[in-house]
């Protein structure tokens, strides 16, 4: 996903003259073509996310469109207020791209496991949170989201995501993904751990268990109407995310309402509130964490028996 | 240009709107503003928003005062709207608002952000051709803060020549004098390590000011002038008094002092 993320920046100043993008020191040669062919508008920064984020405010208050990219972590926790004061209270519109977003990182240790990125930046008026699932996906809201000028974050995933939000109805007004086969369950989800739950979805179907998945790549635009038609019928709600348990998806959910009109049918599936004490694989977390196929399937099968199903 | 008397008067007449601020900050600012806008900045109150104006920044947003009274003074907006400062409804609060009010480039109050603010905006020349300066104003305790420093490094780097910082350098902050609390060191000599042509000027002389702040940079460096300056020059019993740093519910009785010291400086 990384990487189309990265095509998508050369797409957009490529053809954007007022688009620019500032990384800051993001590995060797990354971007280097595009930096040759235009050096004014494609910056590769040292270490200094406040920096690179109040410069890039200062570029947006001048007409420009700036992209900023690092780390998810270093770009949602060390320049929030930059993020906020500079960009979201002066009304600038800009994109940050967070890499590694969730526990892409896990090896690399809690410094650079995004966790709480949903949570700092979807508190921050006039900014709109995207957690894409695939390269697809993340390459169309990009483009939509230079396109209308928006403040947006998106949490990027790790590479190698294969493109299944093909598979996905859309909503009319694009902000709601769903797949449907039936009524024992639903899956409310959003970013890459859309995989798991459509793995968890299909593993369900062959044993005679059918539901229903919605995904949201738009987090802090809970389209409530249409989730309420997608779930009223349905006797169990799973919302699932690689995010600690509070400010996320399952925090808006509620917060649009959700929460009275399906009462105790909502579960809840996340990180724990808590720095992760293991390193190995984002896999292996999620499995942990019982967020993997796995554990929604086991979890979704326990729900069911103790409803008398 | 010398209306360093009127603009005083303006800094108090807006503190008494309020009955609040960080009125000492302003006056200890005040006379760098008045050279700015009076005979360095090309900026023109009918057209506020020209893309080819030059840009104030005033990082250190705590000194609002000085800058709503320098706008008003300069037609930007009727004097008037001094007297509702920090009130409920006001365009004009304790640090400033980009867009609440014509003449206000970025809004501040957290410490450390204008200089980045400013640096991306000099910068942004680069693409469009167009030819501006861009003036950032920090306080000599927001050096404390790290961001200075990082966007001090990225401006040297990128040598942005239209680039121009002023250090209010009145040598006190909130909790006392700006060494107790950290030991800033030789500023000059800081700033010009950092890749700056650097200056130390009288901050309240406005002959020196005005021919400090004429200079182009000839090395292709960004520009720092240290400004010597006192906090809360104007009015004696103010000056480096660090418990008037902020004032909140003041009483008629102290405004009528302020008022008072003000004609005894005159």
């Amino acid at each position: 996903m990384r990487n189309r993320a990265l095509k998508t920046v050369e797409e957009i100043i490529s053809t954007h003259e007022n688009s620019c993008f500032i990384g800051s020191d993001l590995g060797f040669g990354t971007l280097g073509g595009l930096r040759e062919k235009y050096p004014n508008r494609v910056l590769m920064e040292g270490i200094a996310e406040q920096h690179i984020v109040g410069f890039a405010a200062g570029l947006s208050a001048s007409g420009y469109f700036p992209i900023v990219h690092t780390i998810a972590t270093f770009l949602t926790r060390r320049s929030f207020e930059q993020i906020a004061i500079d960009f979201s209270l002066q009304h600038l519109p800009g994109l940050f791209l967070g890499a590694g977003g969730g526990m892409v990182y896990a090896p690399l240790g809690p410094t650079h496991q995004a966790i709480d990125d949903f949570a700092l930046m979807s508190s921050i008026p006039n900014l709109n949170v995207y957690a894409p699932a695939d390269p697809i996906e993340i390459q169309e809201l990009m483009t939509k989201s230079v396109k209308n000028l928006e403040l947006a974050y998106f949490r990027v995933g790790r590479g190698g995501e294969p493109d299944i939000t093909t598979e996905f109805h859309s909503t009319q007004n694009g902000n709601l993904k769903y797949v449907k086969s039936g009524n024992d369950f639903v899956l409310i989800t959003t970013g890459t751990l859309l995989h798991e739950a459509l793995n968890a979805y299909k593993s369900l179907s062959s044993m005679g268990i059918n539901g229903t998945v919605i995904h949201l790549p738009k987090l802090n635009l809970v389209a409530a109407l249409d989730l309420v038609n997608l779930i009223s019928d349905s006797k169990l709600v799973l919302v699932i995310e690689e995010h600690i348990p509070i400010g996320g998806l399952y925090s808006h959910c509620i917060q649009s309402g959700l929460g009275a009109l399906v009462d105790s049918k909502f579960i809840h599936l996340s990180l724990p509130l808590s720095y992760a004490s293991n390193y190995g694989s984002q896999a292996a977390h999620r499995a942990k964490n019982q967020i993997d196929s796995e554990g929604i399937v086991n979890r979704i099968n326990v729900e069911l028996r103790n409803r008398g199903n | 240009m010398d209306d360093s008397f009127q603009l005083r008067e303006l800094c108090v007449r807006t503190f008494k709107g309020g009955m609040r601020g960080h009125l000492p900050s302003a006056l200890s600012l005040v006379d760098i503003l008045n050279v700015l806008y009076s005979s360095i900045l090309n900026v023109d109150y009918k057209d506020p928003l020209s893309p080819v104006r030059d840009r104030l920044i005033l990082s250190k947003g705590h000194g609002c005062i000085a800058l709503y009274s320098v706008l008003a003074l300069k037609n930007f907006f009727p004097k008037e709207v001094l007297d509702d400062f920090c009130k409920f409804d006001s365009a004009i609060g304790g640090h400033p608002e980009r867009q609440s009010i014509p003449g206000v480039e970025a809004s501040t109050g957290s410490l450390g952000h204008g200089l980045a603010f400013g640096a991306g905006i000099a910068y942004s020349t680069r693409i469009s051709g167009l030819q501006f300066n861009v003036w950032v104003i920090i306080g000599d305790g927001e050096q404390n803060e790290g961001s200075i420093w990082e966007s001090a490094m990225a401006a040297s780097h990128h040598r942005l020549s239209n680039l121009r910082v002023v250090v209010d350098s009145n040598e006190m902050q909130a909790s006392g004098e700006t060494n107790d609390v950290w030991n800033l060191g030789d500023l000059a000599e800081k700033w010009e390590s950092f890749g700056f042509e650097t200056h130390v000027v009288n901050g309240h002389d406005l002959k020196e000011l005005s021919e400090q702040f004429s200079r182009v940079s000839t090395s292709g460096k960004p520009i720092c002038f240290i400004a010597k300056t006192v906090k809360g020059h104007g009015v004696k019993f103010l000056e480096n008094d660090a418990k008037w740093h902020h004032k909140s519910a003041v009483t008629d009785i102290e405004i009528l002092a302020l008022e008072n010291g003000l004609s005894d400086a005159k």
